[in-house]
């Protein structure tokens, strides 16, 4: 049996210590965490403690220890393209990175870059992607991507906090008196956060999500979009934080099929989704015990390894992400419109 | 007080349908295919329903009860509930079975505060015509939500073949509105504030499949109590209400004008 692969965490943040570090931990004998980085030194010393590996609040530590195999990059929006470039020129065997890849085209197209001139392969973390029963359903649709008429995304989240506390210790750093507010909430931010998750699934059913006709931004935090393509419309609503149960799914209506997925929300290790597809009068559905982050580090893993060809993952991802700033781009000027 | 009703003989759907309800109110209504009828059933959804429903106020009808929109216009209906002196009546898939009408106070009173108020309903692909069948479907979402949001108005965001997506605004709520055809013939709906999240999903596959209703908020579920009967049921219990006691309709041909000016608005009236 090979050596389990070394992993290093830049950013130690929710995402590392709820999603991250248990599955990880599901997945011993292929992966074992070697580094964990974050800019406070408190914060990486005790999660790497928790989980057997070295603390440092230096990125260049994780990069240049030979020992890790792939870097993961959990760090807020604005540091990912330079650290995925830098783990890409440090020549590891996998990078996996937090959505979004970047925030503007032109950030994704140097990492498009850094991966094809190194040959390191840069897998985006859009967890849903991923999940087995998406999987499942998507090889039985047949040519529902065809004749969709409507796709609705619709995500209703409590907080993020109610799900990382119920995955694990959270870590927090100390309050930073001189950090600046958080911004108010915009459309760009909320796409780019949520419904995110939300365009690689749609991309499959609709190649083109075409123009925006309608955005308005939600408060406390939320997106209520609608884009058209021709006879085809997709409407995106995300919502948060609510004291209630989240509700996460993905439904598509085509000439004589109707698609539905409901998805666990994140951070937590829930199952996959549920996928059901009602054609002909004739109901199925698929629903699997792992999760859409399980899958997702498996492929890392073989792809590390060597096992599966990464394809063309990167440039999926890139088109993706030009989707969305598209749509979050649309979407801006449409609700300044809408409330001017 | 028992009423005799008159089927409509030129659409069998619509009068097979219509028997089956008035069957389960065997005190109230019995079914007459005599030349006189209290009550005369008038298909929507076939040309020539204003000279039936004029035949009928004509013929003595205490009432018209109008079933099926495809072939229903605004202007028409309006006209026709200005002249006629007899009880014009409709009955909508949706907005007034009993299920959904007891729950419009709870999510009324929800109203304030929440920030989306969202709706989707299929319908099942007629293969022809499918503007008619997403204009019905439209009468039917706008009749609902105006049980929320009275007179509400909307912007079209996409409206093509077989499928739409409207938007509105209203008491500081976006509301959003998609209907497509489909398989299957339901409505849902979301009404959301941070606090409190309503959903309800109204059934019309068949004809008393109770529609769900759920709140919920920091406590976990709430699912009402389940009503298995049809709002087409309801619609006829209140007219025979509406003759026999002088009680209010529930829900009026002037409202259903109103409701499928809405839908003209995005699809044009239907072919006269």
């Amino acid at each position: 049996m090979s050596k389990p692969l070394g992993v290093g965490l830049l950013g130690a943040g929710p995402a590392t210590q709820s999603i991250h570090l248990p599955v990880i931990a599901s997945l011993a004998d292929r992966l074992r965490v070697v580094k964990v980085m974050d800019i406070d030194a408190a914060v990486a010393d005790q999660v790497a403690a928790r989980c057997g590996a070295a603390g440092t609040t230096d990125v260049a530590s994780v990069l240049d220890d030979p020992a890790v195999d792939i870097v993961v990059v959990c760090s807020p929006h604005a540091y990912h393209s330079g650290q995925v470039i830098a783990a890409c020129q440090a020549g590891k065997r996998a990078v996996l990175c937090e959505k979004p890849l970047t925030t503007s085209i032109e950030q994704a197209s140097r990492i498009a870059d850094a991966s094809a001139a190194t040959g390191v392969p840069v897998i985006v973390g859009t967890m849903q992607a991923f999940d087995p029963a998406y999987a499942a359903v998507r090889r039985h649709w047949a040519d529902l991507p065809d004749t969709v008429t409507l796709i609705r995304s619709i995500i209703y989240l409590p907080s993020n906090n109610l799900m990382v506390e119920a995955s694990t210790d959270p870590v927090t750093a100390a309050p930073n008196p001189s950090a600046s507010l958080p911004h108010p909430p915009n459309l760009r931010d909320a796409i780019l956060g949520l419904a995110m998750h939300a365009i690689p699934l749609i991309r499959e059913l609709a190649p083109d999500l075409g123009s925006v006709s309608f955005a308005r931004l939600l408060q406390p935090w939320g997106y209520s979009v609608a884009c058209t393509h021709g006879d085809r419309a997709v409407q995106l609503i995300g919502f948060m934080p609510g004291r209630w149960a989240p509700d996460w799914t993905l439904r598509a209506w085509g000439r004589g099929q109707e698609l539905r997925i409901d998805f666990p929300p994140s951070y937590v290790l829930a199952g996959s989704a549920t996928a059901s597809l009602a054609a002909g009068g004739q109901h199925r559905s698929w629903h699997y015990p792992h999760n859409g982050y399980q899958a997702e580090w498996l492929h890392v893993a073989d792809i590390a390894e060597g096992r599966t060809a990464p394809g063309d993952d990167l440039g999926t991802a890139l088109s993706d992400l030009a989707s969305a700033i598209d749509i979050a781009d649309q979407a801006t000027e449409a609700g300044h419109q809408e409330t001017s | 007080m028992t009423l005799n009703v008159a089927l409509d003989t030129g659409d069998t759907a619509i009068s097979g349908l219509h028997r089956t309800v008035l069957a389960s109110l065997p005190a109230r209504f019995r079914v007459t295919a005599g030349p006189s009828a209290d009550v005369v059933l008038v298909s929507g959804s076939q040309p020539g329903w204003q000279g039936r429903a004029q035949a009928a106020a004509a013929a003595g009808a205490q009432a018209i009860m109008l079933a099926g929109t495809t072939a229903l216009t605004a202007s028409a209906l309006r006209a026709l509930a200005k002249e006629s002196s007899i009880t014009l009546a409709a009955t909508p898939a949706y907005a007034i079975g009993r299920a959904w009408t007891s729950a419009v106070p709870l999510l009324a009173a929800d109203i304030p505060g929440s920030a989306i108020l969202d709706s989707a309903i299929t319908v099942p692909d007629p293969g022809i015509d499918e503007a008619e069948a997403l204009r019905a479907a439209l009468t039917e979402q706008v009749a609902v939500i105006r049980t929320l949001l009275p007179g509400l108005e909307f912007g079209t965001a996409h409206a093509a073949d077989r499928s739409y997506v409207l938007a509105g605004q209203a008491r500081g709520i976006a509301v959003t509105l998609a209907g497509t055809l489909a398989e299957s013939h339901r409505l849902d709906l979301d009404l959301v504030s941070t606090g409190r999240r309503w959903h309800a999903s109204l059934f019309a596959d068949a004809l008393a499949f109770p529609a769900s209703i759920s709140l919920s908020d920091a406590d976990g579920g709430h699912v009402l109590a389940p009503v298995y009967e049809s709002a087409h049921r309801a619609a006829w219990a209140a007219l025979h209400d509406a003759i026999c006691r002088d009680a209010p309709l529930v829900y009026t041909a002037d409202q259903l004008a109103d409701d499928l000016a809405a839908a003209e608005a995005v699809f044009g009236p239907a072919r006269t």
